[in-house]
Formats: structure tokens, C-alpha cells, sequence
């Protein structure tokens, strides 16, 4: 199925195809004061490790990034999911992806409800596998289903936003890094199809662990900068045993003088990640050194509170859940010494 | 609808406007499931609910302003919109309920404090106010409720000090009339003070021809149809309207001689006369000061020698008006010193005729709209003090109550509050019976137009939310306009 078609309706149907039932419904305490976005704040334990990677030694040169003389055409992808809560089969969580290309409408798919079961979950992850062109694989442990189903999601929209532009830029939040949740495969052929249409992608990092051998952060490289410039991190100062996950050109980048450095993971034709940060710079605004386009995708992605709980009361609705009272025993034995209290 | 929380007298409930639309003034009762006990709350200030969390929420909706293609489930828009849009509804709690054998009896307020699970439900404002009412002896009109339904209220209970406050345009002159013409059916007898011809419609029907009224409500205009013999206007209010016209206090005391010296003489008291005496007055200056002020009065045309065409409220009410009904004098257009004459010998002969018992006591109404522009601080206490031991009862219509001296404010047995903005306005109304500063300052400003809150010995000190209603009579005035569009 066309990448568009199965984010508009391609996965609503497997996901009622595939839907067990359940009657009670146990909602997730929200504290209703922060906004939901599953992609830093509830990542999956194995991706950071796999990040983790300490560098040998301090890389040096720093190179001032001047706007290329050419602007192109930008498109940022960004996606989220929120576990609304739990039922007595297994968890009902909620989806959504952003597509947001420079100059025209944005494209947002979701929020996308599901109920993930043991014994609906296998089916629902190798469908989305199905869709990247994968083979079948061993469907993840239930609690960590929605992340992943999330992550499959992303990978097929960065797909879609590939087709969107030409000799542009693929904005993507995150490493190019594979992982449990983004098997190596599905990066591979993202590159390959972005190669195709002479399109450079570029995935910039809000937060990296990625460190020095002092045990700095690699951003931490440029903060005294008060210039736009990048640092590129060779390849080779990367432990070895951790070289296989990194799959780009890894930068620490700073796009404005007075913006943050983040690091920047670049996937361009023929090796011009340099020339793709130049690029990139030319052709879209920035917000405290970060690529406005993605900030917006990432907005038009994240779950506010209020959809979170709107989200939960459709869950009752739509699967004629009964509510049952949450019971956090942290609550119950810690709260009088300083445990969370909700 | 659910109870939150509650501190002091307030309560705090959430709603869903949708599910549930509550209006500031509306009544809700709060019902324990299993005490048989409850309180009855009055809405004073709706607002969108302050959710955690709502302030990324609408910041996001501002920030993307540019629409986005959107494909998601399908319900969830409604649902979301649902949230969002919760309110709050700040109540006071007005009335304890107490459920014996299955009825509901409404008491003062012991302080009760309703458990979370309570029972919340709108209470219809009409059917609210037969509760505290009773089936009144009495009925007049006051308004209707949300559903249309007409509400009455004892005309026992008007009997006294009654205020209709609220901005220009919102109504108060249209529930004036509503009570007037519900007096009117009930026998009472009236004098109006109309400033803005605005009640002389009311002997005829919205069409044109004669409403039920006619014959009722006879309309004198100052100057015209309305003349008094000087006599009849007496010393006092003569003095009061040469004062009103800045005569000095020496020429008020010869004129004072020469009223007194014709009065005991066989020659009958004219202006003629007194200006013939006043010309033997040897000062000019003084002469010339009196003549003057004289002359004004003349003007006004208010005083007649022809006993023919002076107007006797005695007759007029003894008989025109003995089975009930509205005398309304026009003072549109009238200079200073004419309201001040015909004010004042009316309020006097009242008066005067009850003290008498030529009028019957506690039968006469006086509706005084803007009394400020005639009547002086000392002369208006005057009337409220003396007159309501006459049983002269009183409605003062106003769109700046805070002209209204705050002991007669302090002395109101009810209060009809419709829109108001100012602070000094607010604060003044507030400090009627039944009535609180939180209360009227919440209450008046959200009151949108034709719609009041009508507090005091009526509702029992329950501060009732009403709408007027339609009279079947002319009540607008005749204002010829040269634009005759917005």
C-alpha cells in the first residue's frame, strides 16, 4: 500500500481488524500538567544505551557553517505516542504523526487509537513491518509495543515525506542510529530511497549521550561557540563496538550564534553532510538554533493533557470499558515519605 | 454537573455547558444522596475550568494557526472540545434543604457543608420562587423564568421601599411598568413620575387600540393638563421652587410675609396678587429678584386661578381612579422648577390627604424614575422616612444608583438589579437586604439586557434570576427620531 494511504486508513484498519475486546479499563494517571511526547520522555531503555557511546578521544577542528548559495526544498517528520492505560488484556495507547513540508499544508495523521494484547500485538507489529518492506519479526514485549508501533509509524511517514521533495532535506527528530526499535534494515532502505530522489537527511537530536572520553556530552563541543559552526565526530573515534549503530555522518552543530548545539546525524549524497547543514541553514528558520519546520511537526505531534484525557474517555466509549480506580502502590506505601503522590 | 469544592458560603461546581448550560443567577440544589439534606446555591460567576495542563494546550492552537490536513478518529474532536470547554459555576449558597417525608422545605442556612457525591440539579427559577413564595394572596407579575413561565410575587410584599437599578436600555422600566399594571389589577392606586414619557402608552395596546388599562392610567403633562391653584401648592413648595431658582434667602422671607399676610386677608392667593404686593416692595433690588423668579413660574403654566382647570388628586383618585389605577405625569421636557412644583405639591397633598384619611393609606404607589433630578438628598429622605408611615409605598427606577442616598439604599425591602458596570453603581445596590458585595458585583455585570435578579422580602432574601415579559401594551414612549436607522 502508497505510504500516504496506509497512514491515512491503512492502519486504523489493521488496527480494528485486529482489535480484542475488553471490559475494564484501568486509565493512567495523568498529572495533567505536561504534555506527552513518547519520544524523549518515555524512550525505551535499550535505545539509550545504544546511544551511549563514548568517543576515544576529543575531535578538534571546528568549521565555521555558512548558508549555502541554494535553497531547497525541506520536509520534518516528527511522531508520538501516549499509553492511555491499561485493560485487562493489555494496553490502549494512542498514535500520531506530523508531516510538515516548507510552504505547504501540513499533514497530520492521527491521533490513532489501539488496544495492543499479546495476542493481537504480533499481528499489529509485523503489519507495520509488512508496510517498511520488512520480514516478519519477534513482536516486542507488550509494554513496550506502543513505542515501538510508534517508531514503525515515523519510518513509514519519513517515507511519505521522501516523495514529498526533491533535492531537499528530510528533517528527522533523532540519531540515525539503529536500535531494537528501528532495526537497521528499515534505515537502510530509507536511505536508499532518499538517495534515489537526490535527498539528504538530516536527524537532528534534541539530547545525546552520546559523550567524550571526559565523559562530556559531544554538544557540550561547541557551547562556547559564538558563531554558527559545526564539529564533525569521525567515525573512527567511536568505540569500536559501538561504530556498527552509527549509520551517518555525525555532527555537533550550532545553526545560529546564539542558538543551542545539537548533534546532527546526516545521511546526504555522496558523503556532503557539511554541504547538506549548509544547506538546511539556507532554507529554513530557526528557533534557539533548532530547525523551525521540525519544531512545528513536533508540536503538531506531542499530546497535550486534554487529549489525553479525551483520548481515555473515547477509549471508554468506543470499547464499553467499565473504569476501575487506578491503585499506584507507590502512592499507597511511599506517599506520606516523600513518594509521588498524583 | 459535580461539586468540588466549597469554602465559606461559596461553592465550586464543574459543568459541561453542553450537557448542562447553567447562567450566572441560575439556582442549583446540591442534594445529599443519603442525608436528606441539602442547599440550594446561586450561581454567581461562570468560567472556563482551569485545567492543568490546558495552557500548552492552547498555546499549541495558537501557535498553529495555519490549518493542518487532520486525519484522525473521528469522535475524538467532540470529546476534546468537551474538555476544553468545562466550566466552573462559583456559587453561594443561599437556602438549606431539608427533605421530610419526601417533600422538600427550603430553611436559612445552618452552614451545612454537602458531601462531593451530592445529587446537582438546575432548579427552575419560577417553580423556585412558587417555593418561597407560596401561592401569593396577591399575584403580580414580575417576569418570567427561562422556560417562558410567568413569575408572580405578592403585591403584599411591594408594600414599601423597592428599587429597579440597571444600565440604560436593559429593562427597568419595563418591569416597572409590569408591576405598576399588576397593582393596577390588584386595586392599588399610583402616581408615576415619568422623566421619559414612557408610560403613557399604557392605556393602549401594542396595535393601537384601548388595552384593558384605559381609563386607568390617565396621563397629565405639567403645564398642560396638569395646573394647580397656588393654594393647593402651598407655602413650602413655593419656597422650594423659588430656592430651586436661586432666589436669595432675604427675598424668600418677603415673600413669605406677603404669602402670609394674603393668606389671612379676604383676597384669594394668586401669583397676580403677589406680584401686586411684591411691586410695594421698597428695596429694587429685592423687587427685581422676586419679580423675576415670579415670572419664571408664571412660564411654566403650572399655576391657575380657574378652579375649572386645576387638578385635585383627591378627585382624581376618589374618583377616576377609585377602583384602581395609574395617575402618570409627563416631566419630559419639563424645566427644573416645574418638576420641582409638581413633585413636591403632589408629594405634599399625598401627604397631606393621608394624614387626612381623604386617601386611603397603604393603597398608593409612587413610581419615581430618576428621582434625583427633582427631588433633593433631604426632601427624598423626607419622603421615604415620613411617607412610609403613611403607607405611601415607593419605587425608585434608576441607572445610577449610586445617586440614591445610601440610607434609603439601606432601608429597601426589595431590589430588582439588572446590568451594571460601575463600581459605585455595584457597590450602592449591594448594600440592600438579601444582597452582597460578591454577589451584586459578579451578578450585575453579567446580567445580559431584559434579564434581572429581583431580591428582598419578595423572594424571602433569595436573590431570584428573571427575564421580563411581554405586557400587550404600548410601553415604549413617542421619541420622534430623525435617523431612523442603526
Amino acid at each position: 500500500m502508497e505510504e500516504r494511504s496506509f497512514l491515512e486508513r491503512g492502519f486504523l484498519d489493521i488496527v480494528r481488524e485486529c482489535e480484542d475486546e475488553a471490559s475494564k479499563f484501568l486509565r493512567f494517571q495523568y498529572t495533567l500538567d505536561t504534555a506527552f511526547h513518547l519520544h524523549e520522555d518515555l524512550a525505551e531503555e535499550d535505545v539509550r544505551e545504544e546511544l551511549d557511546l563514548p568517543l576515544k578521544r576529543r575531535p578538534f577542528e571546528v568549521v565555521p557553517l555558512q548558508s549555502a548559495e541554494e535553497h531547497v526544498p525541506v520536509v520534518a517528520v516528527d511522531a508520538s505516542v501516549i499509553p492511555l492505560g491499561e485493560t485487562e488484556r493489555g494496553i490502549v495507547a494512542a498514535v500520531r504523526v506530523a508531516v510538515v513540508k516548507q510552504g505547504s499544508r501540513p499533514e497530520v495523521f492521527g491521533p490513532y487509537m489501539f488496544h495492543v494484547t499479546p495476542s493481537n500485538v504480533g499481528e499489529l507489529y509485523n503489519a507495520l513491518r509488512k508496510q517498511l518492506g520488512l520480514g516478519k519479526g519477534k513482536p516486542p514485549p507488550l509494554h513496550k509495543a506502543p513505542n515501538r508501533i510508534m517508531a514503525l509509524l515515523e519510518r513509514i511517514a519519513q517515507r511519505y515525506a521522501n516523495k514529498l521533495v526533491e533535492d531537499g532535506i528530510l528533517l528527522w527528530d533523532g540519531a540515525l542510529t539503529w536500535s531494537r526499535t528501528t532495526p537497521k534494515e528499515a534505515l537502510v532502505k530509507a536511505f536508499r530511497h532518499a538517495l534515489q530522489r537526490n535527498n539528504a537527511i538530516v536527524a537532528i537530536a534534541k539530547r545525546s549521550y552520546l559523550r567524550l572520553a571526559d565523559g562530556s556530552p559531544i554538544p557540550d563541543l561547541l557551547s562556547d561557540e559564538r558563531r554558527a559552526c559545526y564539529c564533525k565526530v569521525p567515525l573512527e573515534l567511536i568505540d569500536v563496538k559501538h561504530q556498527r549503530f552509527v549509520l551517518g555522518e555525525v555532527f555537533v552543530v550550532k545553526f545560529t550564534p546564539l542558538g543551542y548545539p545539537f548533534r546532527a546525524d546526516v545521511k546526504a549524497p555522496e558523503g556532503g553532510g557539511a554541504e547538506a547543514l549548509s544547506k538546511l541553514k539556507r532554507s529554513t528558520s530557526f528557533r534557539w538554533g533548532y530547525p523551525e519546520l521540525l519544531i512545528e511537526a513536533h508540536a503538531r505531534a506531542y499530546f497535550t493533557s486534554v487529549e489525553a484525557v479525551s483520548l481515555q474517555m473515547l477509549a471508554v466509549k468506543r470499547y464499553g470499558l467499565e473504569t476501575v480506580p487506578s491503585f499506584d502502590i507507590r502512592v499507597h506505601v511511599l506517599g506520606p515519605f516523600g513518594g509521588r503522590v498524583v | 454537573m459535580k461539586l468540588l469544592t466549597k469554602v465559606g458560603d461559596s461553592v465550586l461546581l464543574i459543568f459541561d455547558p453542553k450537557q448542562e448550560p447553567l447562567e450566572v443567577g441560575c439556582a442549583v440544589e446540591i442534594l445529599a444522596p443519603d442525608e436528606n439534606r441539602g442547599v440550594l446555591a446561586q450561581v454567581v460567576d461562570i468560567g472556563p475550568l482551569d485545567l492543568p495542563g490546558i495552557l500548552t494546550h492552547v498555546v499549541r492552537s495558537v501557535a498553529l494557526e495555519s490549518p493542518a490536513e487532520v486525519h484522525a478518529e473521528a469522535e475524538l474532536g467532540e470529546l476534546q472540545a468537551r474538555i476544553i470547554n468545562m466550566c466552573y459555576a462559583k456559587c453561594k449558597i443561599r437556602k438549606e434543604i431539608v427533605v421530610e417525608n419526601g417533600a422538600k422545605k427550603l430553611e436559612d442556612w445552618s452552614g451545612y457543608s454537602p458531601p462531593r457525591d451530592s445529587k446537582l440539579s438546575k432548579v427552575d427559577e419560577g417553580r423556585l420562587l412558587e417555593e418561597i413564595v407560596g401561592r401569593p394572596s396577591h399575584p403580580v407579575v414580575v417576569g418570567e423564568d427561562d422556560s417562558g413561565k410567568k413569575a408572580c410575587i405578592s403585591a403584599y410584599h411591594l408594600q414599601g421601599l423597592n428599587i429597579i437599578a440597571g444600565k440604560k436600555g436593559t429593562g427597568k422600566s419595563h418591569v416597572a411598568k409590569t408591576v405598576l399594571l399588576g397593582l393596577i389589577d390588584n386595586k392599588a392606586q399610583a402616581v408615576v413620575f415619568d422623566i421619559n414619557d414612557e408610560y403613557s402608552g399604557l392605556g393602549f395596546e401594542e396595535g393601537g387600540g384601548e388595552s384593558k388599562y384605559h381609563g386607568k392610567v390617565i396621563c397629565l403633562t405639567p403645564g398642560e393638563n396638569l395646573r394647580f391653584e397656588l393654594e393647593y401648592v402651598g407655602l413650602d413648595v413655593f419656597v422650594s421652587a423659588l430656592e430651586a431658582l436661586k432666589l436669595p434667602d432675604a427675598s424668600i422671607l418677603e415673600i413669605m410675609n406677603i404669602w402670609k399676610k394674603l393668606e389671612g386677608s379676604a383676597e384669594k392667593l394668586t401669583l397676580e396678587a403677589i406680584e401686586e404686593a411684591v411691586e410695594k416692595i421698597g428695596q429694587s433690588h429685592v423687587k427685581l429678584a422676586i419679580k423675576r423668579r415670579l415670572r419664571s413660574i408664571k412660564e411654566t403654566g403650572i399655576i391657575t386661578e380657574d378652579p375649572v382647570e386645576a387638578v385635585y388628586l383627591e378627585e382624581l383618585f376618589g374618583e377616576e381612579l377609585k377602583d384602581g389605577g395609574a395617575l402618570v405625569i409627563n416631566l419630559k421636557g419639563q424645566p427644573t422648577v416645574s418638576m420641582i412644583i409638581v413633585v413636591q405639591t403632589v408629594l405634599s397633598k399625598l401627604r397631606e390627604l393621608l394624614n387626612l384619611g381623604k386617601l386611603q393609606r397603604g393603597r398608593i404607589f409612587i413610581f419615581a424614575e430618576e428621582a434625583h433630578f427633582y427631588l433633593s438628598k433631604a426632601d427624598w429622605l423626607d419622603v421615604v422616612t415620613l411617607m412610609r408611615h403613611l403607607g405611601l409605598w415607593q419605587f425608585y427606577i434608576t441607572n445610577t444608583p449610586s445617586m440614591i442616598p445610601e440610607l434609603i439604599i439601606r432601608q429597601a425591602d426589595n431590589l430588582f438589579l439588572f446590568h451594571l458596570d460601575l463600581e459605585d453603581d455595584i457597590a450602592r445596590v449591594a448594600q440592600t437586604r438579601g444582597m452582597d458585595l460578591e454577589t451584586a458585583k459578579l451578578t450585575a455585570r453579567s446580567l445580559p439586557p431584559r434579564t434581572f435578579v429581583l431580591v428582598g422580602t419578595a423572594t424571602k432574601d433569595y436573590p431570584v434570576r428573571l427575564r421580563t415579559t411581554a405586557l400587550g401594551v404600548k410601553t415604549a414612549g413617542e421619541t420622534k427620531q430623525f435617523f431612523e436607522k442603526p
